[in-house]
């Protein structure tokens, strides 16, 4: 659980917000599937919402050239529904209205809508939070898309122009207290920022390439970070979790990106080891054998991800576990215990 | 990794070979009972491979690694009971008790990881059943019974520390031969021999990452005693 320190903002003694963005190309921080977290009473919580539906307004105040306000709200319509459809999760959201507020300004409403921001040119979208400091439940959620981009809302995508319902979906998962994956990969563009070769997650914090609706789909990571904050009645007793402490010779790797694949469902879900003793844990995974891969953090702007990142170990190799992991019902795996050998 | 000891199925071989007195054989009755114990080595099975993947942004697959599962050659003790229900028909209860090895192959990764192989030694259960032909017209002498047989059982595969349990399907087809090494004519106990036998194993499921049905070759060797 990590907490957020990013344009803090004040509103009240009881309550802050955050701002987190999808960006277009530069390196951005690069979570794997973490819940956010807040120190709200004295104690760190996981940032969640207390009630659902979470209800929300779309802002028919200003929006994108070759948008109407229907495409507008039947997109992000589409994309709460992926989220809600996650079987293994109880949240819902809930269609308020629409409104002619502004996304960003603190009203009580999680208002979705467009703001022409042509000086913020590598940021698509960013979801900005209002907290209860007393008890770390979120208030207010607010999505804004930036309309200095050219958007889409077609079926098939159209070349040039960024997919609403994928970078819509990202910013929901924002709204609902998820954090940045790294399951991704990415290469420098010459002039700065970084292009997506490839994503496990729709929670990865670059975006594709305009024209790709590569992003509509929830992917395992996704799916298991939902799930764990907001688990349906039966998801603990179900799933399971693995956890351990990467080390190099004898020392905690602090930093490592962990992942755990299932080969019987090909799927992956990644946590970092995030703390002095170089220990991860990983939730929300379906029962059976997996296979863990450590890695160093490649693919993000480091700086931007870890308060102190000169802390952040990225002289290993990347490595496999040599044993099969087994993640039981309802359970943990027991400790695993990861050696990687420097660069 | 197990592998197979040649000793006992060269001990066995050899005692078939054996010739025992000369004495007339009359038919098994129905009734009888055949009680087995032995071993089994079955080949290592392929359970399957697939790739750890992305999504390009065209919708494409990008590999990240392959991982190729295969469960380890391994020997196993079994046992099986036999009721002979006509002289041709033999029903069977068996059972099988085995520590194979999990191999998961890692390999092809997309930043250069060395090469690994994951390993965890499960154990194995099985419990079933089947019917046993005997192929009186194959027969050579009174005392070498050949026959085919075809089994089907609960499988069950518990990983370690009994942390999860995967269960699915195993059949077994083949054929072997039986040789009484002691007969007796009268009392309970009618002989003790050997039974020695080439199966295919098809199993379904358990450790299997598809719902495929997956095939390898074993031998059984075991004594018998006839009731």
């Amino acid at each position: 659980m990590m907490s957020l320190s990013c344009l803090r903002r004040a509103r009240k003694a009881a309550a802050f917000g955050v701002t987190l963005a999808l960006t277009l190309a530069p390196a951005q921080p690069a979570f794997a599937y973490l819940k956010f977290g807040v120190r709200a009473g004295g104690r760190q919580v996981t940032l969640r919402w207390t009630q659902t539906p979470v209800r929300y307004v779309v802002s028919d105040a200003s929006v994108a050239s070759g948008v109407t306000v229907s495409d507008f709200q039947s997109a992000v319509g589409r994309a709460f529904a992926t989220w809600q459809a996650v079987p293994t999760a109880s949240i819902s959201y809930q269609f308020g209205g629409l409104t002619g507020a502004l996304p960003g300004q603190e009203d009580g409403s999680s208002t979705l809508g467009f703001r022409n921001r042509p000086e913020m040119d590598r940021v698509l979208a960013s979801t900005s939070f209002v907290v209860d400091m007393a008890t770390g439940a979120l208030l207010e959620s607010d999505i804004f898309f930036n309309s200095a981009f050219a958007w889409s809302v077609t079926p098939a995508g159209e070349t040039g122009r960024f997919d609403l319902e994928s970078i819509a979906l990202h910013e929901i998962g924002h709204l609902s207290g998820l954090g940045h994956s790294a399951l991704g990969e990415t290469e420098l563009r010459e002039g700065g920022g970084r292009r997506v070769i490839a994503s496990g997650t729709v929670m990865f914090p670059i975006a594709f390439t305009a024209g790709s609706i590569a992003g509509r789909t929830l992917q395992p990571d996704d799916i298991a970070g939902i799930s764990d904050v907001y688990p349906e009645s039966d998801f603990n007793a179900t799933a399971g979790s693995l956890s351990g402490h990467v080390t190099s010779d004898a020392q905690p790797v602090f930093g490592a990106h962990v992942i755990a694949f299932n080969p019987n469902t090909l799927s992956m879900v990644a946590a970092f080891t995030l703390n002095t003793q170089g220990e991860f844990s990983i939730g929300g995974l379906s029962p059976g054998p997996y296979v863990v891969r450590v890695e160093p953090l490649d693919d993000a702007d480091v700086e931007s991800f870890f308060s102190a990142p000169e802390t952040v170990d990225f002289d290993f190799k990347v490595a496999f576990v040599d044993r099969v992991i087994v993640v039981p019902r309802g359970g943990g795996s027991g400790s695993v215990d990861v050696k990687v050998v420097r660069k | 990794m197990t592998f197979v000891r040649p000793a006992p199925l060269v001990l066995v071989a050899a005692m078939c070979l054996q010739p025992g007195p000369a004495r007339a054989q009359s038919p098994v009755p129905p009734g009888t009972i055949d009680a087995a114990l032995g071993i089994a080595w079955t080949a290592a099975q392929p359970l399957g491979s697939g790739d750890a993947r992305e999504t390009t942004p065209t919708g494409s697959v990008f590999r990240i690694f392959t991982a190729s599962t295969t469960l380890a050659s391994a020997t196993v003790v079994e046992g099986r009971i036999g009721l002979r229900m006509t002289r041709h028909l033999e029903l069977l209860a068996s059972g099988s008790y085995g520590t194979p090895t999990l191999r998961i192959s890692l390999s092809g990764d997309s930043e250069n990881a060395a090469a690994v192989t994951a390993t965890e030694r499960v154990q194995q259960f099985t419990l079933g059943g089947g019917a046993l032909w005997y192929l009186g017209r194959w027969r050579t002498g009174n005392r070498l019974a050949p026959f085919v047989t075809g089994e089907a059982a609960y499988l069950r595969h518990v990983h370690s520390g009994n942390t999860l349990i995967q269960t699915g399907r195993q059949y077994q087809i083949g054929g072997g031969i039986k040789y009484p090494l002691i007969q007796r004519n009268g009392g309970r106990l009618k002989s003790i021999g050997v039974r020695v036998d080439v199966r295919a194993v098809l199993h379904t499921r358990g450790l299997a990452f598809d719902a495929g049905v997956h095939t390898s070759p074993s031998f059984g060797a075991s004594s018998y005693v006839r009731f």
